[in-house]
């Protein structure tokens, strides 16, 4: 298990206020998705979009990939991408709810973790 | 006229274009699918490479045939597989999980076997009178290893060799598994008859329709509106066929983020084909997505340029399926390349969730009894197939 303090790197400060999106499992991630309203997935989406690069470019200033790796503010910075690409699909694809019509329902599902979710 | 792209079909002669579904689905054809397919077939049951180390081991439960299995990496380093049965007086060895055991002893009265199989210990054995330890090995099941995939056959004497077994297909995709690693895995519990989930991921026909969500553009595109499959081939049991990949797929703004740090994935393509091994694009189409296979009777594999998804359909009875989904992709080396993946293995999610949500809905439509056939088009000619094989074991 991991612990995530609620800070980000001081660059990314400005974030801040969506740091209830950097979860670190995916099945909270797409819970939080579903469970959000479209507004406020658009405004996530907004908010993280223009400084998406920088967060690759200063997440990869840290050596490999192992997320448990990273310190504390980093591993936040990471989870908020990931919720990022979680919460791009809504957007990107122009849906008109948080999820897909005619989707398996999403309670139903068992989120495996045989390498991991992070 | 256009040249719009036609299958290449081979092996489909004869196959049938009307099929009656409902006795497919019915309680008595399931109990003859467990003794005729089930305990007949090569069956796909997991990965060499999670059983890293001499003694790891996986449970497995087959509902199919009413056992479970110990699959373990002997220390010989041969992967085996025994039934989960304590040969004295038939307890369940191993409950559940996975492990890593040299030797396998029993709860109830200390028997002892290696992980061989062999049988290394009884307690307190003076008191059995005519026991030859030789013959109280663990229950073995044939057991085989292709590239990465672990299978297994119940039949006491397999008609043939898993080589055999999948023919045409054994051969062409030499290295590419290994190559991935499992990044993210789903499973569902499914009211619908194993056939019908099977067949829902084995036709592309209904890809413009029920993905029109989640992967509006990915197939087809100008030259191919219809989204016809380039390439499709119907083997002695197994089938396959190729997903023709849209060239002018739009990529949308965050799918463009995670290009720039990995390979396109799921719902672009890559049309650099340089490196793939010779199985990938059988057909060699111009513009390739990824190719469905299917092993017969309940695994399907999709293997892309820079993944793959491996779906497995476990009945539990003639109306419920265990359906897991599983994505597979290159070990990230960086966290932007996580980041890249996460865009292709949630997306995969949502697709994947699309297909999943048909199965409940058709089983209940089949189930009603009212519906005498069903019009396959070519582009569903796998489904034919997958019965026509399944006709051909049951009467066997």
């Amino acid at each position: 298990m991991t612990d995530i303090l609620p800070i980000l790197p001081p660059a990314f400060a400005g974030l801040a206020p969506y740091l209830d999106w950097a979860l670190p499992t995916e099945q909270e991630r797409h819970f939080r998705r579903v469970g959000a309203t479209l507004p406020e997935i658009h405004a996530f989406y907004d908010a993280v979009m223009p400084q998406i690069h920088a967060i690759a470019a200063h997440l990869d200033t840290f050596p490999g990939a192992d997320p448990d790796a990273l310190p504390p503010p980093e591993r936040s910075l990471y989870n908020l991408a990931l919720a990022f690409m979680e919460a791009s699909h809504p957007v990107d694809l122009n849906w008109q709810r948080t999820d897909i019509d005619d989707a398996f329902p999403f309670e139903r599902m068992e989120y495996l973790a045989p390498v991991d979710q992070r | 006229m256009n040249e719009f792209v036609r299958t290449a079909f081979h092996g489909a002669a004869g196959l049938k274009d009307v099929i009656d579904l409902r006795d497919r689905i019915s309680p008595a054809t399931f109990e003859r699918e467990r003794e005729k397919i089930f305990k007949k077939s090569w069956l796909m049951i997991g990965h060499a490479s999670d059983l890293p180390v001499d003694g790891s081991y996986v449970i497995r439960e087959l509902p199919v045939a009413n056992t479970s299995l110990i699959v373990i990496r002997s220390r010989d380093g041969k992967v085996r597989s025994f039934h989960n049965i304590c040969r004295h007086r038939g307890n369940k060895l191993i409950r559940s999980g996975t492990g890593c055991k040299s030797t396998i002893t029993c709860g109830f009265h200390g028997w002892t076997w290696a992980n061989t199989g062999q049988l290394l210990g009884v307690t307190d054995e003076s008191q059995f009178l005519n026991l030859d330890k030789s013959k109280l090995g663990l229950l073995e099941v044939a057991t085989e290893v292709w590239e990465d995939f672990i299978f297994i056959n119940l039949d006491p004497q397999p008609k043939e060799t898993l080589t055999a077994w999948l023919g045409e297909l054994a051969q062409g995709y030499e290295g590419y598994f290994q190559k991935q690693q499992r990044v993210r895995s789903y499973r569902v519990r499914v009211k619908c008859n194993w056939n019908l989930a099977v067949n829902s991921f084995t036709e592309g026909y209904h890809t413009a329709y029920i993905h029109r969500n989640t992967a509006p553009d990915y197939q087809g595109g100008k030259s191919n509106p219809q989204r016809h499959r380039p390439f499709m081939q119907l083997l002695e049991r197994h089938a396959r066929y190729s997903a023709p990949a849209n060239p002018d797929h739009r990529v949308t703004p965050a799918e463009g983020v995670a290009w720039t740090y990995g390979p396109k994935m799921l719902p672009a393509a890559d049309f650099d084909y340089q490196g793939m091994p010779p199985g990938l694009n059988p057909g060699r189409a111009q513009y390739w997505l990824f190719d469905v296979i299917e092993w017969f009777p309940n695994v399907l594999i999709l293997p892309g340029k820079h993944y793959h998804m491996e779906l497995e359909f476990w009945p539990l009875s003639a109306g419920e399926t265990e359906l897991t989904a599983t994505a597979f992709a290159a070990p990230p080396k960086s966290y932007s390349q996580r980041i890249s993946q996460e865009f292709f293995r949630t997306r995969f999610r949502e697709i994947v969730r699309e297909d999943m949500n048909t199965l409940e809905a058709q089983q209940a439509a089949i189930s009603t009894g009212v519906m005498p056939e069903v019009f396959l088009s070519q582009q569903e000619l796998v489904l034919s197939h997958h019965y026509r094989v399944s006709e051909q074991m049951l009467e066997a």
